[in-house]
């Protein structure tokens, strides 16, 4: 988000109002930390609170899908636009008029792994294993009712919870049960224990390894940190961003951010500069009073940014932003197709 | 249940039992429960990371220098936080205390090391290596409790501290040995569950609850049942896995309450028993 808010103030906002007085505005962000976790929404609530009683016309935010979820009837009855860089909940979709997303729903990644599953690994058999909070709950029910309704099987179903470490029994459990491949979804560290009790148990068992397809939650390299080795050859889908791509947006982002952190922006980084962008360009088009805002974000069209082509749709999300399918190998995230 | 189930919940078990045995040896010693010993586990465990992977110590090397400063932040946490309490009646206070020490030792890891587990990255640990230091271990104490003209003047302190220090015994002397002697069995608690599951600032606490649970499930009573209580536990938390019926939050919280409740009934058994001797003059003491 800085970095976004670096290159807009350097030239600042332009906006041309209705009687043809031209207005100019720089950004400025104020952060709350909303201690927000998958399930933790205590705190938020009074974080935007706070935010609003301070006059912001716009929150972005929240990370989690849960918290943005909590935050949304906020937004909506006091009007203020609330603009999530990285929440992907398809419940999103319904959330009200004043709530925005950068990053497409977490709908279509379960969609494409249960594909994936069927016509590449050529499997009948799945076992899915998810944390238990919203993210967990609706990508695995996605992956459930795509898998099956294209004629395969759920042999294994179980949810973890969240800080978990001890995943022995689960694996146990799971290898048992005959599946032909996982579809795991969780938060990195978790994930990561999984993972590895999993390759532990394996070598133990003198078995081969069990394909795992996963989503967007395993998009982190603290991830491939975590998991190590264990992580090798697994397959996910997540919403498009790679720090690698020649793309000329794409490329402006990650030097700026790279002089500045010095380090490799990530998906969530990703998300955040473009939702910077996106509030600027819509307040360019209509200035900076909420209900302004909230308007011309809908006419937010083919904007370019880090995560691919912004167009807002009805639903106040991006539309037609692709899914990505990554390997983990070597260490690395490796696109496929 | 299959043998590879039975055999992913003693393994939990050993790594609980090396954690709860510290935790049990103050108890029965000193009457307190320790909650500051979560974090000497976790901090046994940057240690040996901080040795292993930034300075590239060989792991023989790194073990024994882990040992000696983890019983040195036992000393340092029984001069800083306890000793002074021990003068006082109430046990309660050196609770209080000991939880006081654990949060700042957990954010002070925090702020070092950040929030982001850590792994050792060596080749795992066979878990008949696990087996085998529980049992030196064990019987180490065991032989050090029972054998030991220190055992003697540990039990003697525990028994009528007054009447001990007539006899010319320091308590303590024997306290801040038996918190070195604990803390330093931090070491295998943290390798052990490092290996598995990396380091993070909270590590030591969440095996630490895992390990007081089963040191109240014993009855906070002695090592050996503190060893069958862990392996009970274990062997509970991994079926619980397997089982659709609770998950595995539920069945801790299970466990604690149901631990709860078996303590509490074995000291009410033990005090009737007390007061119909005439031991006890039916005043309530919770701890």
């Amino acid at each position: 988000m800085e970095t976004a808010l670096d290159q807009v103030n350097q030239s600042g906002i332009t906006f041309k109002d209705g009687a043809g007085i031209t207005h100019h505005y720089k950004l400025s962000i104020q952060y709350e930390n909303s201690y927000g976790g998958p399930n933790n929404t205590l705190n938020a609530p009074d974080q935007m609170e706070k935010l609003i009683a301070a006059g912001v016309p716009a929150v972005l935010g929240e990370h989690f899908s849960g918290v943005t979820l909590a935050l949304a009837p906020i937004a909506n009855a006091r009007h203020r636009v609330l603009l999530t860089p990285c929440s992907t909940n398809y419940k999103l979709r319904n959330a009200g008029p004043w709530v925005f997303r950068i990053l497409p729903t977490d709908y279509d990644q379960s969609v494409q792994m249960a594909r994936y599953g069927k016509n590449e690994l050529k499997a009948s058999r799945a076992a899915v294993l998810n944390i238990e909070n919203a993210y967990g709950r609706d990508l695995a029910k996605t992956f459930v009712d795509t898998f099956t309704r294209d004629g395969g099987t759920i042999v294994y179903s179980h949810q973890f919870a969240e800080g978990q470490r001890e995943f022995g029994g689960f694996v146990t459990q799971l290898l048992k049960s005959n599946a032909q491949f996982l579809f795991l979804v969780g938060h990195t560290q978790e994930m990561a224990d999984l993972l590895r009790a999993k390759a532990r148990i394996e070598r133990s068992l003198g078995r081969p390894r069990l394909p795992v397809l996963g989503t967007d939650g395993m998009y982190d390299d603290s991830f491939l940190e975590q998991a190590g080795e264990a992580a090798e050859g697994i397959v996910l889908a997540s919403a498009g961003f790679n720090p690698q791509s020649s793309d000329p947006v794409v490329r402006k982002f990650v030097s700026a951010f790279q002089t500045k952190f010095a380090k490799t922006p990530n998906l969530w980084s990703a998300g955040g500069y473009d939702a910077v962008h996106v509030l600027a360009e819509a307040i360019r088009h209509g200035g900076p009073k909420p209900e302004a805002i909230r308007e011309s974000l809908f006419t937010v069209r083919g904007f370019a940014g880090a995560t691919g082509t912004n167009t807002i749709d009805k639903t106040g999300g991006t539309e037609g932003k692709p899914v990505y399918v990554f390997v983990i190998r070597g260490g690395k995230f490796i696109q496929l197709g | 249940m299959s043998w590879d189930i039975l055999r992913e919940g003693l393994r939990l078990g050993a790594k609980v039992s090396l954690a709860a045995i510290p935790y049990s040896l103050v108890y029965t010693q000193l009457r307190m429960f320790n909650f500051a010993f979560g974090e000497v586990i976790t901090f046994a465990g940057y240690v040996l990371y901080v040795l292993t992977r930034a300075k590239h110590w060989p792991i023989w090397a790194a073990l024994p220098v882990a040992l000696l400063l983890s019983a040195a932040l036992g000393a340092l946490i029984e001069r800083v936080a306890y000793r002074r309490l021990m003068e006082t009646r109430d046990r309660h206070l050196l609770l209080v205390s000991s939880i006081g020490v654990s949060i700042v030792l957990q954010n002070l890891y925090q702020a070092v090391f950040g929030s982001r587990t850590m792994y050792l990255d060596r080749p795992e640990t066979p878990w008949f290596a696990v087996a085998c230091v529980l049992a030196l271990e064990v019987t180490g104490l065991l032989v050090l409790l029972q054998r030991t003209s220190f055992g003697n003047r540990m039990a003697a302190i525990a028994s009528n501290r007054e009447l001990s220090q007539l006899l010319g015994i320091n308590p303590t002397v024997v306290y801040a040995s038996v918190f070195m002697i604990a803390s330093a069995l931090a070491v295998p608690a943290a390798f052990f569950e490092m290996s598995d599951n990396g380091i993070a600032p909270d590590m030591g606490f969440q095996i630490g609850m895992l390990a007081f649970a089963a040191a109240v499930l014993a009855g906070m009573h002695s090592i050996l049942w503190t060893l069958a209580a862990s392996f009970v536990l274990g062997v509970v938390v991994v079926v619980a896995q397997v089982g659709s019926f609770l998950n595995d939050r539920l069945i801790w919280v299970a466990c604690v309450v149901f631990a709860i409740l078996l303590a509490g009934l074995r000291r009410t058994l033990e005090r009737r028993k007390r007061v119909s001797r005439g031991e006890d003059r039916g005043v309530w003491n919770p701890l």
